[in-house]
């Protein structure tokens, strides 16, 4: 089902770029991709091998007989070259033949693809568009306020704002954590006062996304999680629920990670776009702009933000590679069995195919995520052709 | 205008530079950008040759191109009667100290972490001391172009433009070479500043008997520097004539265009107002490249290219309906 | 007398620089006519361009200014924040400088094009279009329809030029703020592009102020010239009396250093010798003592008042030693008695600096 709906993707995708740039970018790319895809996937299965250990003596335990081993040696043609592996993995991969993974009860892997896939997916998708929402109009307004004159926020406001989060804070999640989330952010901005006359929005946004910048994701994680599924029950940690099991149910099954992993990616993309926003205010139409009586907010919205966004937009294609780095804490803080649990489990087992599978499919999903960012930049910036959009 | 032809090269045994027919071409996605099509010049010793044109005329094109930076796509450039296009690797090396270059942002195209003293050294440390030349000379070299040898420690940023550009000049001069080629040096500055230059220019150039190539797009400065000027359009020569010369009789249509355009000037030309767009360089227009804004063109000039030829002594001009009053 | 279209009082420019406050402009006062161009002539520091800034409400976060600028009769100080905007928006429009970077190169044409005519006078969007063509037309751009649909990148140097030129014209302003308009650009197109500001200058009874740092730009456009240095106004005057009865030492200095095409190659040019002071530690006496033939003691102890013999409205020059007057000449004299100026630049039999 996964494998259908991939390949689908793929076709309409290829037809896309062929439409939009034309053959030859498209040949320049599609071939680019797949000689990087033949690299890295024949590069971890070279350095696979130099970890010490025998992939069938883990597989089948102490325990299991000489004769045992050698069986499952040879059935996985573990002791050919490893080129001939390689290749051997290529046709069968390449045939819809994923093969299955031996130690657990020889399950296939297309079935723990298709069961662990679509809730990493999930969950980067709405951490992704968490982080987005915040980000964005934080952004802007941050970067709006420093283009300001210093129309500063009084830095008193700050006491109250405080001290409100951590009353509310008390009733949600608890006072322990509350009071840690109001002590980490009361001390720096007590230091900060002295050193400023007082913070304006830009700056009160900036040290916020510092702050959470600062903090480890695991730290977030385990105190949220505390917050939410320990003091209140406002989270069960019982594991994934899919679409079909109603809309309620999945968002009760994910929203804890999502928010977590949103928030550790949320001060990158707020300071990205900031620091363009900020870039582009410097430019001349923008004087023009303002020369022609256009409000503040037309300018930002209409001329300044559009080019803002190609880093954003660049660092967002390079972070799907969090589908299976990123997301390993969190799933792991969670017991939420994703990809990148399996894929952690696997590299341990030494389970050589199942790992060259997994990076073949990831890699191939950020090299196509990349492309149609290449692709979105010649809309957002009319100078960028895509035969140069490298 | 805007042709070809050799007609103007003079057979001397003073000719330092000989270009001839130097084409420069850089392949795009979708055709050929042909920056300059056929140039041919000459310098002699001790001689200012000014390249003027507007911008996309392939007047710095040509001035790189002339001390291999690019290597020209095609036609040759003898240096002390030898052709540096053939040469490569070591052997071009040793040529390049002996043709420098000043460039038009004075402070970009120095390097902001060392010191002025560094920069101006730096050609010396490269190649070995000269005979003629010792790290002393940098301090001599300093103060010939008006910078306080006690600021030799002092990084690009802190000075002003006109005096990074002063530090340029010395930088060119180290090497003890015999061409300069100055790409816009002034155009960045302000006119007092500017005027600086210029005498400072004419006065290395009496000093240490270097010829200069200065391009511009500034007909007044040109005229200023220059014993002899080429006026180019799209990658063409149009005219090469004693700067005087050329400007008491300008004979080329678009010459005269860019003397009615100089502002504020009272220069005896008829107003003639260029019309249309510059055309685009990848697909030139056919014959004369000038004759889709030219007010005299005629069917001769969309088909044949007009050769250079002595309109008056020393005064060579690429039309076919020349101006001749 | 035509009614007066613009009216600077005594305006102050500072900023706040972390190395200390640095006033860009310092004092300048003008007045201006309906239909009247006026050029500020001066070199990169003069603060001509804040002063040209300054007029349509542009100035940067940490400049502020002092003095009164009235547009139209209304002092732009008594308007609301509304009213403001559109005030910028409708009377007064600015062309800048690079017309590679003044026009955004993420939208169309067509859309630069109209944003302010849809903000400031409410017409829908083929209304907009329409004008739009008809604005194009009017700054002579061939094929507009076509042009409308393009972006910036599309479009040469020149062209470019003109549709922000259209796009300063949009709402029909009184006055035209052209900062530089030419100065990125080719001499041919240059003409063009101020042929093309005078036509519409004088079709439309358009008042111009025209920035720029050359002479003769401002000599070929100008009714009237003002010559700024270091912020302040050094010489105001008519364009022909400027030239042919030129007070101030600066501007003399400054035509001097300006090859001319009319002298014969290798002509040895007159620099201004030394550079522009530094504002943030600004001279007590005359910006300019430090470089002028003219320097005498009294020029280093207070800075001399803009003044002429016409009153406000004529000639005007801000000198205790004029060009061309006894004060001047005897000036000179001393000064090459002395062999150096007041303030210790050299100086040659001839009278020149050295």
């Amino acid at each position: 089902m996964v494998l259908i709906i991939f390949l689908v993707v793929l076709v309409a995708l290829i037809a896309w770029v062929i439409k939009t740039a034309g053959w030859k970018f498209a040949a320049q790319r599609f071939g680019g991709a797949i000689i990087v895809l033949i690299l890295v996937t024949f590069g971890t299965s070279l350095l696979l091998r130099q970890v010490p250990g025998e992939p069938c003596e883990i597989a089948l335990g102490t325990a299991a007989s000489e004769e045992a081993v050698a069986e499952c040696v040879d059935e996985q043609g573990l002791d050919d070259n490893v080129v001939v592996q390689y290749v051997g993995w290529s046709k069968d991969t390449l045939s819809g033949d994923f093969g299955y993974a031996f130690y657990k009860n020889k399950e296939p892997l297309i079935d723990t693809i298709e069961q662990r896939m679509p809730r990493t997916a999930f969950l980067f998708l709405y951490s992704q568009l968490l982080a987005l929402l915040i980000a964005v109009p934080l952004g802007i307004w941050a970067a709006y306020q420093a283009g300001k004159k210093r129309r500063n926020i009084p830095s008193w406001l700050i006491y109250p704002i405080v001290g409100t989060l951590f009353v509310f804070g008390q009733f949600v999640a608890g006072w322990r954590v509350s009071a840690l989330v109001a002590v980490a952010f009361v001390i720096p901005l007590l230091i900060f006062n002295f050193m400023r006359a007082g913070p304006s929005g830009d700056t009160t946004v900036n040290f916020f996304a510092f702050v959470l910048l600062s903090i480890p994701v695991f730290v977030i994680g385990e105190s949220l999680r505390y917050a939410f599924s320990v003091e209140r029950d406002w989270y069960q940690l019982t594991g994934y629920a899919p679409w079909s099991d109603g809309v309620l149910e999945h968002f009760k099954s994910i929203w804890l990670p999502a928010v977590v992993l949103g928030l550790a990616a949320t001060p990158v993309y707020l300071r990205l776009l900031r620091a363009d926003i900020l870039q582009n205010l410097q430019q001349d139409y923008v004087s023009v702009a303002k020369a022609k009586g256009m409000s503040n907010t037309h300018i930002l919205m209409r001329h300044v933000l559009r080019p803002s966004t190609l880093t954003l937009m660049t660092v967002l294609g390079l972070n799907i590679a969090q589908l299976v780095n990123g997301a390993v804490v969190v799933e792991f803080i969670f017991d939420f069995d994703g990809m990148g649990g399996y894929l952690i489990e696997a590299v341990y087992r030494q389970e050589f195919f199942a790992v060259q599978t997994i990076v073949a499919l990831v890699a191939a999903l950020f090299i196509l995520t990349n492309l149609i960012i290449d692709l979105l930049y010649t809309s957002v910036d009319p100078r960028v052709k895509a035969s140069t959009g490298t | 205008m805007a042709g070809t032809g050799t007609a103007h090269l003079r057979e001397s045994d003073d000719v330092l530079v000989r270009v001839e027919n130097m084409v420069v071409e850089f392949p795009i996605s979708g055709g050929t950008v042909h920056a300059v099509s056929g140039i041919s010049f000459d310098l002699v010793e001790g001689e200012t040759l000014g390249i003027v044109g507007e911008s996309g005329c392939g007047k710095s094109t040509t001035a790189r191109a002339t001390i291999q930076l690019p290597k020209p796509t095609s036609g040759s450039v003898h240096f002390h009667g030898d052709d540096i296009t053939t040469l490569s690797g070591d052997r071009l090396r040793k040529v390049r100290p002996q043709l420098q270059m000043i460039f038009q942002d004075p402070i970009s195209s120095l390097n902001p972490r060392r010191t002025v003293r560094e920069i101006i050294g730096e050609g010396l440390k490269v190649w070995g001391e000269n005979d003629s030349w010792s790290l002393d000379t940098i301090d001599l070299l300093m103060e010939s172009v008006g910078i306080d040898p006690r600021y030799g420690e002092r990084k690009p940023h802190q000075f002003s433009g006109g005096q990074c550009q002063r530090i340029s000049i010395a930088r060119a001069l180290v090497l003890d070479p015999k061409v300069i080629i100055c790409d816009e040096p002034v155009s960045a500055l302000d006119v007092s500043v500017q005027a600086q230059i210029l005498n400072l220019l004419e006065d290395m150039k009496a000093r240490y008997g270097v010829s200069l190539m200065f391009i511009s797009h500034d007909l007044s400065v040109v005229k200023n520097i220059s014993d002899r000027v080429m006026v180019m359009y799209m990658g063409k020569t149009c005219e090469v004539a004693g700067a005087d010369d050329l400007f008491d009789r300008p004979t080329h249509h678009y010459t005269r265009a860019l003397m009615a355009a100089i502002p504020g000037a009272d220069v005896n030309v008829d107003e003639q107002v260029l019309e249309g767009e510059l055309p685009s360089a990848i697909d030139p227009p056919s014959g004369c490249r000038f004759n889709t804004r030219c007010p005299a063109a005629t069917d001769e000039c969309r088909t044949d290219e007009p050769q250079l030829r002595e309109v008056a002594l020393g005064h060579f001009v690429a039309c076919h309906h020349p101006v001749t009053s | 007398m035509t009614e007066t279209m613009l009216r600077v009082n005594d305006l102050v420019v500072d900023f706040s620089t972390p190395s200390g406050n640095l006033r860009a402009v310092d004092g300048v006062s003008l007045e201006l006519s309906e239909g009247e161009t006026f050029a500020i002539v001066g070199e990169s520091g003069s603060g001509k361009s804040v002063f040209a800034r300054t007029l349509i409400d542009l100035l940067a976060g940490n400049g502020s200014r002092s003095g009164s600028i009235e547009v139209g009769g209304r002092n732009i100080d008594e308007l609301t924040r509304s009213e403001r905007k559109h005030f910028f928006g409708v009377e007064v429009a600015m062309v800048f400088q690079d017309p590679m970077t003044s026009l955004n190169p993420v939208k169309r044409i067509d859309a630069q094009l109209t944003e302010a005519m849809r903000y400031h006078l409410d017409m829908s969007k083929s209304e907009a279009k329409d004008r739009a063509i008809w604005l194009l037309k009017q700054v002579h751009i061939p094929s507009p329809e076509k042009r409308l649909r393009q972006y910036p990148h599309e479009l040469s140097g020149g062209m470019r030029q003109r549709v922000v030129i259209a796009m300063a014209l949009a709402c029909e302003p009184r006055l035209l703020i052209a900062d530089e308009p030419t100065t990125a650009l080719d001499v041919t197109v240059q003409k063009s592009i101020l042929d093309l500001l005078d036509e519409l200058r004088v079709d439309r009874k358009m008042s111009m102020i025209l920035i720029t740092h050359d002479l003769g730009v401002a000599r070929g456009r100008a009714d009237r010239i003002g010559v700024m240095y270091a912020g302040r106004m050094m010489e105001v005057g008519a364009t022909e009396a400027l030239f042919s009865d030129m007070r101030h030492p600066y501007t003399q200095a400054l035509l001097d250093s300006i090859p001319n095409p009319a002298m014969p190659s290798h002509s040895r040019l007159k620099p201004i010798p030394g550079r522009p002071p530094n504002l943030l530690d600004p001279p007590k006496g005359c910006a300019f003592a430090a470089r002028c033939r003219h320097a005498r003691y009294d020029c280093l102890e207070e800075a001399p008042p803009l003044d002429g013999p016409d009153g406000p409205e004529g000639h005007r020059w801000a000198c205790f030693h004029p060009v061309g007057t006894p004060e001047g000449e005897a000036a000179l004299a001393a000064n090459l008695q002395d062999g150096e100026t007041a303030t210790g630049l050299p100086m040659n039999e001839v009278g020149e600096l050295v």
